[in-house]
């Protein structure tokens, strides 16, 4: 049976959020998008911001609601980041993200962290969004355009251009 | 552009349910006229046939890959050679 690449789905689920929340131009607001998911998600999908350690987590509780747990005492930049990470594991565990093929979130493996990564990166910059000439600019500058970290703009430089 | 609204179509239907259940049903050519999606690109998504929802998306992504390679390489020359040479004629008209 085919079926889609990880990172195809990645792209793909983080352009149809975007298009969902109107977002047209940076920063992304991805607590947003835990506050107030879309309806087919909010089962799997919430936000608490009370978490005292580490950067967030995703917790699905014994009645099956999926929480994105996040420490608010981080700089901005890295919760933005670990929320868009936490958020792809929620999707894992959708059923739609079942039905397209994602992993299983049960458990957090070094190649789901990538994945999630990954997506976190295709979430807070899009390839669309990204401004012309973006590669020749000052990395400090874009990361303060995205709200991201540099090191994020880093790794997007090197990964892009791709098909996605 | 058309690359985007093909993956948005994939990621809409991840995260909605109805969404989903349409394109893998009857629905389909209703929900992809809203798309607006190109005409090539609407019959080629109306025609995927899929048993379930991660074969469509695979075709959905075999069919983006494709359109990419094609227009990285637009000008693909391939030499025609006749398959056999009359050599008799050949010379003869190399004479004439």
């Amino acid at each position: 049976m085919a079926q889609p690449t990880v990172k195809f789905l990645c792209v793909a689920i983080a352009n149809a959020l975007l298009a969902h929340y109107g977002v047209e131009r940076p920063p992304v607001p991805v607590r947003d998008f835990l506050r107030a998911p879309p309806p087919d998600l909010s089962n799997e999908l919430s936000l608490i911001e009370a978490l005292s350690f580490g950067e967030a987590m995703y917790i699905r509780g014994l009645s099956g609601q999926g929480t994105v747990f996040s420490n608010p005492s981080l700089p901005g930049y890295t919760q933005r980041f670990a929320l868009a990470r936490a958020l792809f594991l929620g999707l894992c565990n959708s059923r739609g993200g079942q039905a397209a093929g994602l992993p299983p979130a049960k458990v957090l493996t070094n190649d789901l962290y990538d994945i999630a990564n990954y997506f976190a990166r295709c979430l807070l910059m899009p390839k669309w969004l990204l401004p012309e000439g973006w590669e020749a600019m000052a990395p400090e500058y874009v990361a303060e355009l995205f709200d991201v970290s540099v090191s994020v703009v880093e790794q997007r430089k090197q990964e892009l251009p791709t098909p996605y | 552009m058309s690359t985007l609204r093909l993956q948005k179509l994939v990621g809409q239907a991840v995260i909605s349910d109805d969404f989903r259940a349409g394109l893998m049903n009857e629905r389909r050519a209703e929900l992809l006229r809203l798309a607006n999606l190109e005409p090539d690109e609407l019959a080629a998504i109306t025609a995927i046939r899929a048993a379930n929802f991660a074969e469509f998306s695979a075709a959905v992504e075999a069919l983006i890959e494709a359109r990419e390679q094609a227009q990285s390489a637009p000008y693909h020359v391939e030499p025609h050679w006749p398959r056999v040479i009359n050599w008799e004629r050949a010379e003869s008209e190399l004479h004439a």
